[in-house]
């Protein structure tokens, strides 16, 4: 009987074994899968900081590019067709007029929102520039200006 | 003698041990085969992750202990293993191999520059200008990689006839910068055919008026509108190429035997999807800035005929296949042109930026 | 016999007790390993995020136009290099880069919490005196200096003319982020 109880006893802790190291790599398939998304809001940061399509120099985004994308028909659909699906951009000044801007309030707006969707997201915020085309505007000529912001870079999913 | 009871005891406990065992082993086999592929994943998402990093930062940097991995060029292009596929969100010329050099390189047009990050393991580039064409061999070779400083490395040199000689640059190999800093006109006033016997990590580029078989491959000059014709040994039909990147794509990612496709197609067709989105957002971003100039600033005629170039490139690039029809370059090529004189008039002036 | 079967239930119950510490061990491990789950480092994120702040507070404009005082790098090379200079007849420099380094960071602050910071602006290589007698220039919280908790930091470079010669500044971010 207690050879029973035993073989039961080992069999149980075997089994044991086989679900807690199941479970572990569960837990890290899941992990591993929150990293990848992190990676990539993390990345996408990089790029939209980087990328000429948002910016006139490295950290500095060109106010007039991000009304220009933020106002394209299909603006998001083609930033996705360059960059992947499922993420959003957000960029407002911390002084100025607060607006979201369009090609009717621009220069006068200072918020600037692309792919935005009501979804659970991991986002990451930086420091940034925007170059204001249309800074300081005098007789003969426009001066640009570079106004603090932050941009918010965020990637939809778990 | 062992009476029944025992035996009995003896018999169960050899079938549970059995039991026990064999339920062990089945696991552990599973559980390090998905160990195995769990650390392949995850040297692949490295490889990734590094490249991305690379392409924002334009720092190049070596990869050692590449995961055995599928390019496949695609829409998007993917790494393939066999449990995973990652897609690539950026332009990548992948070459595989265990050791590989990441680097940055842009093909800069004045208004836009194009980033592409190539990864490439050990590879000797030899070029035979037939037609001897060396200011092409320099840009072609400004295309590949910088491996100074790194390992491994991409080197350049020339087969004349039956002879590689690649021991250029004070008895060594060259790369990039001292190979275009070199003499190649009075070092090689003709260069016969290359027939010689290739190394497994050597890349031919053969320039010739005509490629009927060529081995590596082979590209005719350009003609007066910049276009000329590229072959590969691995494709019977040519491709139209337009700057050296295209000649850089083709050599170093071949043809994928999946798609069916090369890297000279995903080239040209994340170039296509990224210049007419600028095309578009500039031209956007000119129209919503002008107003702000005064009417007798100097910089609206300039602004203008910016933005008349810009319309003329999206119409262009609006057609996927522009890249193997003739007229379809030939306009690019102009239209580049006229972007690059506008927007250096416009930064001669302090107009932008 | 009944010696035997006493010693035989006393292995059996010993056997017993040994799975069950077996099995607790087990258990223990199994709370162990799922502890184990990995947190991401966010180094990376820190690193960029203090990077981004040194590198884009400088760039900031002021709102004056003149070369000394036109952007916060300016401002802070000319509080270190010649303090009482006046911007737009205004405000010294040194008080303008006090004010826009406050006012920048500050607002960085106010989303992140406990966000500490101190900049400090001092020239590459073998100290030097600057202007008036100025050795640094230190804005923000001036214990940081000393802390002892992790911190980041993020440098720039700060270059130009200054009486016609080129002088080359660091300006150093040290960041405490709770």
């Amino acid at each position: 009987m207690e050879y029973i109880m035993m073989i039961f006893l080992i069999m149980v802790v075997v089994v044991g074994l086989i679900v807690l190291l199941t479970g572990y790599q569960i837990t890290r398939a899941a992990a591993d899968r929150s990293d990848r998304t992190q990676d990539r809001a993390l990345f996408l940061l990089k790029q939209v900081t980087t990328h000429p399509l948002f910016v006139s120099e490295e950290g500095v985004l060109d106010d007039a590019k991000l009304t220009a994308l933020a106002t394209l028909p299909d603006g998001c659909a083609r930033l996705e067709d360059l960059f992947g699906p499922d993420w959003f951009l957000e960029v407002e000044t911390l002084d100025g007029p607060g607006a979201a801007c369009a090609q009717t309030n621009y220069p006068a707006c200072g918020r600037w929102e692309l792919c935005k969707q009501d979804a659970r997201a991991v986002a990451y915020d930086l420091p940034v520039n925007v170059y204001r085309n249309a800074g300081t505007i005098l007789a003969r000529d426009v001066l640009a200006r570079r106004d603090l912001a932050i941009l918010t870079v965020g990637v939809y999913g778990r | 003698m062992q009476s029944v009871h025992e035996v009995f005891k003896l018999i169960f406990g050899v079938l549970a041990s059995i039991l026990i065992l064999g339920v062990i082993l089945t696991f552990v086999g599973n559980y390090g085969n998905a160990q195995e592929r769990s650390l392949e994943a995850a040297a692949l998402r490295n490889v990734i992750k590094s490249a991305g990093d690379v392409y924002v930062s334009g720092n190049g940097i070596p990869f050692r202990g590449v995961p055995n991995v599928t390019f496949l060029p695609g829409d998007p292009p993917t790494f393939r293993t066999p449990d995973a596929a990652v897609p690539v969100r950026f332009p990548l010329f992948f070459r595989g191999g265990e050791d590989l050099f990441l680097a940055r390189s842009r093909l800069d047009m004045g208004w836009w520059s194009f980033s592409y990050v190539t990864a490439t393991p050990r590879l000797r580039v030899l070029f035979s200008p037939v037609v001897g064409d060396w200011q092409q061999v320099r840009d072609i070779v400004s295309a590949f990689p910088d491996t100074e400083f790194f390992d491994p490395k991409v080197t350049f040199g020339v087969c004349d006839g039956t002879q590689l000689r690649e021991q250029l640059c004070t008895g060594q190999a060259c790369e990039q910068r001292g190979f275009r800093d070199l003499p190649l006109e009075g070092l090689f006033p003709a260069v016969a055919p290359c027939t010689a016997l290739l190394p497994a990590d050597a890349i031919l580029i053969t320039l010739s008026s005509s490629c009927p078989q060529p081995r590596g491959v082979c590209l005719t000059p350009p003609d007066a509108g910049g276009i000329g014709t590229l072959f590969s040994a691995d494709r019977a039909l040519g491709y139209y190429y337009k700057d050296p990147v295209d000649v850089a794509a083709l050599a170093i990612g071949g043809i994928s035997d999946v798609t069916e496709l090369t890297l000279f197609d995903v080239k040209n067709e994340q170039f296509r999807t990224e210049l007419r989105l600028a095309a578009e957002v500039l031209r956007t971003r000119i129209l919503l800035i002008t107003p702000s100039f005064p009417a007798i600033s100097p910089c609206r005629p300039d602004l203008a005929a910016f933005l008349g170039s810009l319309q003329g490139l999206e119409a262009i690039l609006g057609d996927e296949a522009y890249y193997e029809q003739y007229p379809s370059l030939q306009a690019l090529l102009s239209a580049l042109g006229d972007l690059r004189a506008a927007h250096e008039s416009l930064a001669a002036k302090g107009c932008d930026y | 016999m009944d010696g035997n079967c006493l010693s035989a239930r006393r292995r059996a119950q010993s056997s017993m007790v040994m799975l069950v510490l077996a099995i607790i061990i087990v258990l223990g491990m199994v709370a162990f390993l799922f502890g184990l789950a990995r947190t991401v480092s966010s180094a990376e994120y820190l690193n960029l995020y203090a990077h981004g702040l040194v590198a884009s507070v400088l760039k900031t404009d002021t709102g004056y136009t003149e070369a000394p005082c036109k952007t916060v790098a300016d401002s802070l090379a000319c509080a270190y290099l010649t303090p009482s200079y006046i911007c737009g007849g205004q405000e010294t420099c040194a008080d303008l880069a006090d004010r826009m380094v406050n006012a920048s960071i500050g607002r960085f602050a106010e989303r992140k919490e406990s966000l500490r910071y101190l900049l400090t602006v001092e020239p590459e290589g073998f100290s030097a005196i600057g202007g008036e007698g100025v050795t640094r220039v230190e804005l923000g919280e001036l214990s940081l200096r000393k802390l002892r908790e992790s911190r980041i930091s993020a440098a720039e470079r700060l270059t130009g003319f200054f009486g016609g010669q080129p002088y080359v500044l660091t300006a150093t971010l040290v960041l405490v982020v709770r």
